[in-house]
């Protein structure tokens, strides 16, 4: 015995289930629903327009229940992916939102660190290039216009020490806030001292001539002093030469915290016992008994003050620790 | 049914030619049947709309790539038919119950089956109904399809992507359930 196998093709008719004649008649009975007038225009303006357009039809769309918003127009309705009421498109919509606030937070960071980055950058170029570093720089890369040789072998012209003092004594009162502002120069006269050091000094009467013969830089206190320098050059002895130079001497700790950057390290070259904000201690007491010695008491006794106010532990020589002690 | 004499897929072929009169008549002859099958699969008014739409509007988009490969009616029933599904998949609430009652109740009746007719023979429609309603999703599209449509087992296993075989089982099964509700 063999099982019938079902009917198969499309030209073979097909089998009626049982009671499917009542059932259908039944059927037929129920009431007919139609689609609205609304919605069939919806869709016969989507046909034509879709005709005339040659595209995508488009359908007006009349809001369901469920959807939010108002008629949607045009929307296509056969655009695939989730409806608007569908809850992933709502959680769409809410990962949208917090993804524009991390936008607008992003941005607003952005804004800030370009603001800070600004006043940082407005900043720096002040603390690098100030004048004072741009003359540093000047000078260590030209020390031969900061020390020029013939400046360095002039001697101090021996004319109105009064003046010289007067003036010297007037840039002074001028300049201890300047002080701090020329370290950088300062430290280029200690370079360029440090290179002439190894130039051993010319005797004083070869100093006197020379100080008549070659250019001196342009200073104030070449300006001042020129005039009797000139007058002082060919006639004045040289003992004259020399006490002018001494006169010199005792202006220099004066003249040291000059402006003018080449005036520090002629100075320390031209006199060993000049001020040198480099020195140790145990020079500078060095210089001091070198002062006395040479006789520039009061010179040396003002150091002396200065030396013990800076440094009161120091101990002193017996000899300096007298002459501090002296009324 | 041969396929090359099938009037609404000359008609379906004729709009994609850009005759919108032969879509005006494709539309009204498939309007209601369509719409009858989606308000009684869905139970939805407001879906029901939604998909009808829709199922128009992907008529008119594949009307250049239309082959008549089948019967017209056939294909329009597998294109909402699958947007069912899908909907289905998404999980959409459908209404149940005294709201599906009431939904379907609403729709217009034809004068002659207004309130003087029988109580029994509404009560056998308004049975029917609910008995078609609380069919599995499957045995309700394929008796909907039989009923509605008047379709081939083939044609509704082609709408619905089943075996020929399974589709007559599901509708055997339809049958038998609605057949013993009716004789409660």
């Amino acid at each position: 015995m063999t099982a019938q196998l079902p009917p198969q093709g499309p030209q073979e008719p097909d089998e009626h289930l049982p009671g499917e004649t009542e059932l259908t008649a039944l059927y037929r009975q129920l009431p007919q629903s139609e689609p609205s007038a609304a919605l069939d225009a919806a869709v016969l303006h989507a046909a034509a327009q879709a005709v005339v357009a040659g595209e995508q039809p488009v359908i007006e769309r009349r809001r369901s229940s469920r959807e939010p918003g108002n008629w949607v127009q045009p929307k296509p309705v056969s655009a695939e992916g989730p409806k608007l009421s569908d809850p992933s498109t709502a959680s769409h919509g809410r990962r949208k939102a917090g993804a524009r606030w991390l936008i607008a937070l992003s941005s607003a960071a952005t804004l800030m660190l370009a603001a800070g980055l600004a006043w940082h950058m407005r900043v720096m170029p002040s603390t690098t290039s100030t004048p004072d570093a741009a003359s540093y720089r000047a000078a260590v890369n030209s020390p031969v216009e900061v020390a020029p040789p013939a400046a360095v072998a002039a001697p101090p012209p021996p004319a109105a020490p009064a003046q010289l003092v007067t003036a010297q004594t007037a840039d002074h009162l001028v300049e201890p806030v300047a002080t701090l502002q020329q370290t950088p120069q300062m430290a280029s006269a200690k370079t360029a001292m440090k290179r002439h050091h190894a130039i051993p000094a010319p005797p004083v009467e070869e100093v006197s001539e020379t100080a008549a013969a070659a250019p001196r830089p342009v200073t104030e206190m070449t300006r001042v002093a020129q005039p009797a320098a000139e007058s002082y050059s060919s006639t004045a002895p040289v003992a004259t030469a020399s006490q002018a130079g001494r006169s010199e001497v005792a202006a220099a700790p004066m003249l040291m915290p000059s402006p003018v950057a080449p005036a520090p390290a002629i100075q320390a070259i031209e006199k060993p016992t000049a001020v040198n904000p480099s020195d140790t201690p145990a020079q500078e007491l060095g210089k001091i008994q070198q002062l006395f010695t040479q006789g520039h008491d009061d010179e040396a006794r003002q150091r002396l003050d200065a030396f013990h106010l800076a440094h009161p532990q120091w101990e002193l020589p017996a000899e300096l620790d007298a002459q501090l002690h002296k009324p | 049914m041969d396929v090359a004499v099938d009037p609404d897929a000359m008609l379906m072929l004729a709009y994609a030619r850009g005759d919108v009169a032969a879509f005006e008549t494709l539309y009204a002859r498939h309007r209601g049947m369509l719409y009858r099958f989606l308000l009684r699969s869905v139970r939805d008014p407001h879906r029901t709309d939604e998909l009808f739409q829709e199922t128009w509007s992907r008529v008119i988009s594949a009307r250049a790539r239309y082959q008549p490969q089948a019967k017209f009616s056939t294909w329009l029933l597998q294109i909402a038919h699958n947007l069912m599904i899908d909907g289905l998949r998404r999980q959409r609430p459908m209404a149940e119950g005294d709201e599906a009652e009431a939904a379907l109740a609403n729709v217009a009746m034809p004068e002659h089956e207004q309130p003087d007719h029988a109580l029994s023979e509404f009560e056998r429609r308004r049975n029917l109904q609910r008995a078609i309603e609380q069919l599995p999703d499957e045995q309700r599209t394929a008796v909907l399809l039989r009923l509605e449509h008047e379709l081939s087992l083939e044609e509704i296993a082609e709408v619905t992507g089943a075996g020929r075989e399974t589709v007559k089982s599901r509708l055997r099964y339809a049958m038998n359930r609605l057949r013993e509700v009716l004789a409660e």
